[in-house]
C-alpha cells in the first residue's frame, strides 16, 4: 500500500531525549572501565546501524557490504596518522571523504542493480577491498595490519574522551536520520523504495539521490571507522571489513525500530550485553548463541521497520476485526 | 609450461566449483533465497565423508551418496521447519537470517570436530598422470569427473522429472504453482534439501583434495557467488562454464599475480558481470528480472 | 432445486487483519455460467482468491461439491475439481506452451488420459498446437490467455474461474476465447467468469452478481442485471 505522507515518528519528546543525553553522559563520567568499553562499543554498534537505515531504510537498497566504509574509515585513518603522521582530525576528514568518494565512484554502476544482487554486489565489494588491503603490504601492512601509537594522556581520562567522542557520534547519525526524514531529500529517498519507477517518473532523479543517501551513510561509517582504529590503535583487515559489523548494524536496526531514537540504543545494549556475557561464561557457544539471537530477531519481529508503522498496522487490523465482530459496516 | 599446468589445473578446479555452486544457483533460482550457510553445507558434507572413511575405511567417491542423503534430510528439515518461516520477508531479513544460520552450524562443526584441519588421504593420492610438462592427479580427474556427473544427474532431475517440473514452475509463479496441485511448501523444502544434497556432494569431493576447516565454510560460499553470478541464475550449464572460467582465472591469477591478490580477482571478476551483464553468460530470460 | 456446485456462506477476506470482501452469499449450480463484474477495486479479486485458497477466508464458508473446503490448501482443490485462472494469466513464463499445459495435469499424472486430453487442448485452440514448443513468456496476450484455459482444463474441472478473462485483450480475441467457452460449458464445465467489462461478464452467462466495495449490490439473471438501469449507476457512482 503506498503511503502518502511522510513517515511520522512516534512522539518521544525533546525533554526525553535531552534527559538520556544527558545521563551517557553522567555514566561516562561515573562508570568503571568495562561498563565504560561496553557503552562506548553500544554507541558504535547504534551509529552503524542508523548508518544501515539511511540506505537500506531509507531507499530500500540493502547494502549488504556497508562494512566497507568502516573498514576504509579505519585504514584511511591508520594511514594518514602513521604514514603521513597527520593529527586525527585530520586523518578522520581524509576517512571521510575517500568514503564519500568511494560511495559516489562505486553508486553509479551499482545502483542498476536491484535486490539480491545489489545486496551480494556489495558484498563482493567488500571482500574484493578487503583482499587488496590485504595483499598491498606496502601501503597497509597486508594481514599483518597496523599499529598506531596510542593517544597522550592518562588511560582513564582517554577512555572518557573516546566514550564522548563516540557518544556524539552517535548523536549526530541520529540526528541525521532524523533531519533526513523531515527533508525533501528523505522524501525522495522513501518515494525511491516505495516504486522508484513512479519516483522517477514525477521527476526524482533516482541516482541522484540513491548515491546521496549512500554517501551521508558512508561518511557516518568511515568516521566510526576512524574513531574505532584510534581507539583500538591496532588495525586488521579481518577486523576493520568484518561482516559481523554489517549484520549486527542490521539486527540493531530492525530490533529497535528504525524510526526510533531509543529503539536502536537499547538493542544495540542488549546485543552487547548478551554478546559480553556468552563470550565471558559460554565461549565455545558464543557463535551459536549470536547465530540464534540473529534468527530469532528476523523471526519474530515483523518486516515493517518501525514500531509506529507496526503499531499502525496491528490498530488497523484490530478495528477492522472489532467491526467483523460488531457486524457494522465498514 | 607453467601457463598449461595453470589451465589444466583450471579446468580440474572449474569442475569442483561447479558442483559447489549449483545447489547454491538452485536455491537462489527458485526460492529467491540466498542461503549464506551453503558453505557449512559443504564442510558437513566433507566431514561426513571423513568421519565414515576414519571409522569404515569407506573410500571418499563412495561415501557421496550418503553425504548426500544426510545433507538432504537435514536440508529438508531446515528449510520445511526454519526458513520457510521467513522466506517472504526482505533481502536484508533473508541474508541476515542465513548469516545467523550459518553462524550456529559453524559453532556446531567446531564443537564437533574442533577448528584443526582436516584432510584425507587416499591409497591411490600418488598416481600422477605425465603429458608433456603438466601434471594431472589421477585424484583431480576423479573429482572433476564426479563433478561433472553429479550436475548432470541434477540437471535430469529438473528436467526430466515430474519432481523436476514442478520445481521450475515454482520458480516462475508461485501462486500458478498451487493453482496446478503443486504443494509450494513441499517442493521449497525439496529443493532446498536437493541443494543441500549437491552442497554434501561437492563436500565429499573436496575432502579428497583440499584440507578443510569449519572456518572455511564462507570460502566455499563465496566461490558459489561468483560461479552462478558468472553463468547466470537458474542454468545449470551456466555454473558448469562459470565454474570452469573461475577456476582458470584463479589459477592464472596465482600465477600471475601475488597469490594473495586470487580472491581479490574473483570478486573483481563478480563485480564485473553484475556491472555489465547481471544476467551472466546463460541467464535465462524470465529468471533475472523475477529474481532481482 | 439441485444443491449449489459452489457455495459461499457469508465469506469475509481480506489480507492479514485487514478485511477487504464483506458478507459475501453467491452460489453456482452444476450447470450454470455465472458472472462476477464489478468497478476495479470492488474486491472481486480478493473473492476469487479465497475462493481458490490463496488467501484464507477470515469469515464465513466456502462449499464445494457439498464438502467444506474454506480451509483446504490451495493446492488441493484442483484435485477437488476446482480451477482457477488468476487475474494476469500467471503462465510459467520461462517453460514451453507444452509445459504449461502438461502441468495443468499434475495433479493427476496418469499419461495416457493426459495425452488424450492435451489433444482436446488443441483442438480447442488450435493456435496452442502451432506454438506448442515456443516459451510461454513470447506469447500473446490471447494466446497466454488461451494457454491459461488449456492448462485449467487438463483436468477436466468441475467449475473453471477465470479472474479478469479480457484484460488487456482485444475484442476480436476476447469474442473468439468466449467462443471456446462456450464449447466447455456445453460439454459439462460450470463457469465463474469475472470481469471488470460488463459486456464480457453478461453476454453469455445464466447469473450475474455485482460488486462495490467489496459487498454484492446486486444479483439475478444476467439479462435483467445487464438492462437494470442500477447497473449504470453502479459503475459510474452517480
Amino acid at each position: 500500500m503506498p503511503r502518502s505522507k511522510p513517515e511520522r515518528r512516534a512522539p518521544i519528546g525533546p525533554l526525553a531525549v535531552a534527559v538520556l543525553f544527558v545521563m551517557l553522559i553522567a555514566a561516562g563520567l561515573v562508570l568503571n572501565g568495562y561498563w565504560q568499553r561496553t557503552l562506548t562499543e553500544v554507541f558504535l554498534v547504534a551509529t552503524i546501524a542508523q548508518s544501515i537505515n539511511i540506505i537500506a531504510g531509507f531507499t530500500g537498497y540493502a547494502a549488504f557490504g556497508q562494512v566497507v566504509f568502516f573498514g576504509l574509515g579505519n585504514y584511511t585513518l591508520a594511514i594518514a596518522m602513521t604514514s603521513l603522521h597527520a593529527p586525527f582530525l585530520a586523518g578522520a576528514a581524509m576517512g571521510s571523504v575517500v568514503c564519500a568518494g568511494f560511495a559516489m565512484v562505486c553508486g553509479v554502476p551499482l545502483f542498476r542493480l536491484k535486490g539480491h544482487y545489489f545486496a551480494i554486489a556489495t558484498l563482493g565489494l567488500n571482500e574484493a577491498v578487503k583482499a587488496v588491503v590485504n595483499n598491498w603490504s606496502s601501503l597497509t601492512g597486508g594481514g599483518s595490519g597496523i599499529s598506531l601509537s596510542l593517544p597522550a594522556g592518562n588511560d582513564r581520562g582517554n577512555a572518557q574522551v573516546f566514550y564522548g567522542a563516540f557518544l556524539m557520534l552517535m548523536w549526530a547519525s541520529i540526528a541525521m536520520v532524523w533531519l533526513l526524514g523531515r527533508t525533501r531529500f528523505g522524501y525522495a529517498c522513501r518515494a525511491i523504495r516505495a516504486d522508484e519507477d513512479a519516483a522517477a517518473s514525477t521527476g526524482v532523479n533516482p541516482l541522484f539521490y540513491k548515491t546521496g543517501a549512500w554517501m551521508v551513510s558512508a561518511v557516518l561509517a568511515g568516521l566510526a571507522g576512524s574513531l574505532y582504529a584510534y581507539w583500538q590503535s591496532y588495525i586488521e583487515p579481518g577486523v576493520a571489513f568484518d561482516m559481523d559489523i554489517s549484520v549486527k548494524g542490521f539486527v540493531v536496526l530492525l530490533l529497535g525500530g528504525a524510526g526510533s531514537v531509543f529503539g536502536p540504543i537499547v538493542a544495540a545494549f542488549v546485543f552487547q550485553i548478551v554478546s559480553t556475557v556468552t563470550w565471558g561464561h559460554l565461549l565455545t557457544f558464543h557463535l551459536g548463541t549470536m547465530g540464534i539471537l540473529i534468527m530469532l530477531t528476523v523471526l519474530l519481529l515483523p518486516q515493517r521497520y518501525t514500531w509506529s508503522e507496526r503499531r499502525r498496522a496491528v490498530v488497523a487490523g484490530l478495528q477492522s476485526a472489532r467491526q467483523r465482530l460488531v457486524g457494522a459496516r465498514p | 609450461m607453467l601457463l598449461t599446468q595453470s589451465l589444466v589445473n583450471g579446468i580440474l578446479l572449474g569442475g569442483l566449483y561447479a558442483c559447489i555452486a549449483v545447489g547454491f544457483s538452485l536455491i537462489w533460482g527458485v526460492m529467491n533465497l540466498i542461503n549464506l550457510a551453503h558453505g557449512s553445507f559443504v564442510l558437513l558434507g566433507a566431514y561426513v565423508t571423513a568421519t565414515i572413511n576414519q571409522t569404515l575405511g569407506l573410500d571418499p567417491f563412495l561415501t557421496i551418496p550418503i553425504s548426500g542423503g544426510v545433507l538432504f534430510g537435514i536440508g529438508y528439515v531446515i528449510q520445511r521447519g526454519l526458513i520457510n518461516l521467513v522466506i517472504a520477508r526482505s533481502v536484508f531479513s533473508t541474508l541476515v537470517f542465513t548469516f545467523g544460520l550459518n553462524m550456529l552450524l559453524v559453532n556446531l562443526l567446531l564443537v564437533a570436530f574442533t577448528a584443526d584441519l582436516r584432510g584425507i588421504i587416499v591409497p591411490y593420492a600418488g598416481i600422477v598422470w605425465q603429458v608433456g610438462t603438466v601434471r594431472i592427479p589421477l585424484t583431480r580427474v576423479a573429482v572433476f569427473a564426479s563433478a561433472v556427473v553429479l550436475t548432470a544427474l541434477l540437471a535430469s532431475f529438473t528436467n526430466r522429472t515430474r519432481l523436476g517440473a514442478a520445481i521450475k514452475a515454482t520458480s516462475f509463479d508461485v501462486d500458478a504453482a498451487r493453482l496446478v496441485g503443486i504443494d509450494v511448501d513441499h517442493i521449497y523444502a525439496v529443493t532446498f534439501a536437493v541443494g543441500a544434497a549437491m552442497a554434501g556432494a561437492a563436500g565429499s569431493l573436496i575432502a579428497v583434495n583440499l584440507v578443510f576447516s569449519p572456518v572455511l565454510g564462507d570460502y566455499y560460499t563465496m566461490k558459489a557467488f561468483v560461479v552462478v553470478v558468472l553463468g547466470g541464475l537458474g542454468s545449470i550449464p551456466g555454473a558448469l562454464v562459470g565454474g570452469l572460467v573461475l577456476g582458470i582465472t584463479d589459477n592464472l591469477a596465482s600465477v600471475v599475480l601475488d597469490p594473495g591478490y586470487r580472491d581479490a580477482v574473483s570478486f573483481a571478476l563478480l563485480l564485473l558481470v553484475l556491472v555489465l551483464s547481471p544476467r551472466g553468460l546463460f541467464g535465462k530470460p524470465f529468471y533475472a528480472e523475477i529474481k532481482a | 432445486m439441485t444443491a449449489p456446485l459452489l457455495e459461499l456462506r457469508g465469506l469475509g477476506a481480506g489480507y492479514g487483519l485487514l478485511q477487504v470482501v464483506w458478507d459475501v452469499r453467491l452460489h453456482v449450480l452444476p450447470d450454470e455460467w455465472v458472472a462476477l463484474v464489478g468497478a476495479s477495486g470492488a474486491g472481486k479479486t480478493t473473492l476469487v482468491r479465497a475462493i481458490a485458497g490463496l488467501n484464507p477466508p477470515l469469515l464465513g464458508s466456502v462449499r464445494f461439491d457439498g464438502e467444506d473446503i474454506t480451509h483446504l490448501p490451495a493446492h488441493q482443490r484442483v484435485r477437488a475439481g476446482l480451477a482457477m485462472i488468476p487475474e494476469g494469466r500467471r503462465l510459467f513464463t520461462g517453460m514451453t506452451v507444452r509445459e504449461n499445459l502438461m502441468l495443468g495435469g499434475f495433479a493427476e499424472p496418469h499419461a495416457a488420459e493426459l495425452a488424450g486430453r492435451l489433444a482436446d487442448i488443441y483442438d480447442l485452440f488450435p493456435v496452442l498446437a502451432t506454438r506448442r514448443d515456443q516459451i510461454a513468456g513470447t506469447l500473446s496476450g490471447g494466446e497466454q490467455q488461451m494457454c491459461a484455459i488449456g492448462r485449467a482444463l487438463m483436468l477436466k474441472p468441475k467449475l473453471l474461474i477465470i479472474d479478469e478473462l479480457s484484460l488487456g485483450l482485444a475484442p476480436a480475441i476476447v469474442d473468439a476465447i468466449l467462443d471456446a467457452l462456450i464449447v466447455v460449458h456445453a460439454r459439462g464445465t460450470a463457469l465463474l467468469i469475472i470481469d471488470q467489462d460488463v459486456g464480457v461478464g453478461l453476454g453469455q452467462a445464466d447469473r450475474a452478481y455485482v460488486m462495490r466495495s467489496g459487498r454484492i449490490v446486486m444479483q439475478g439473471e444476467a439479462d435483467r442485471v445487464l438492462r437494470d438501469p442500477a447497473l449504470h449507476r453502479e459503475y459510474i457512482g452517480v
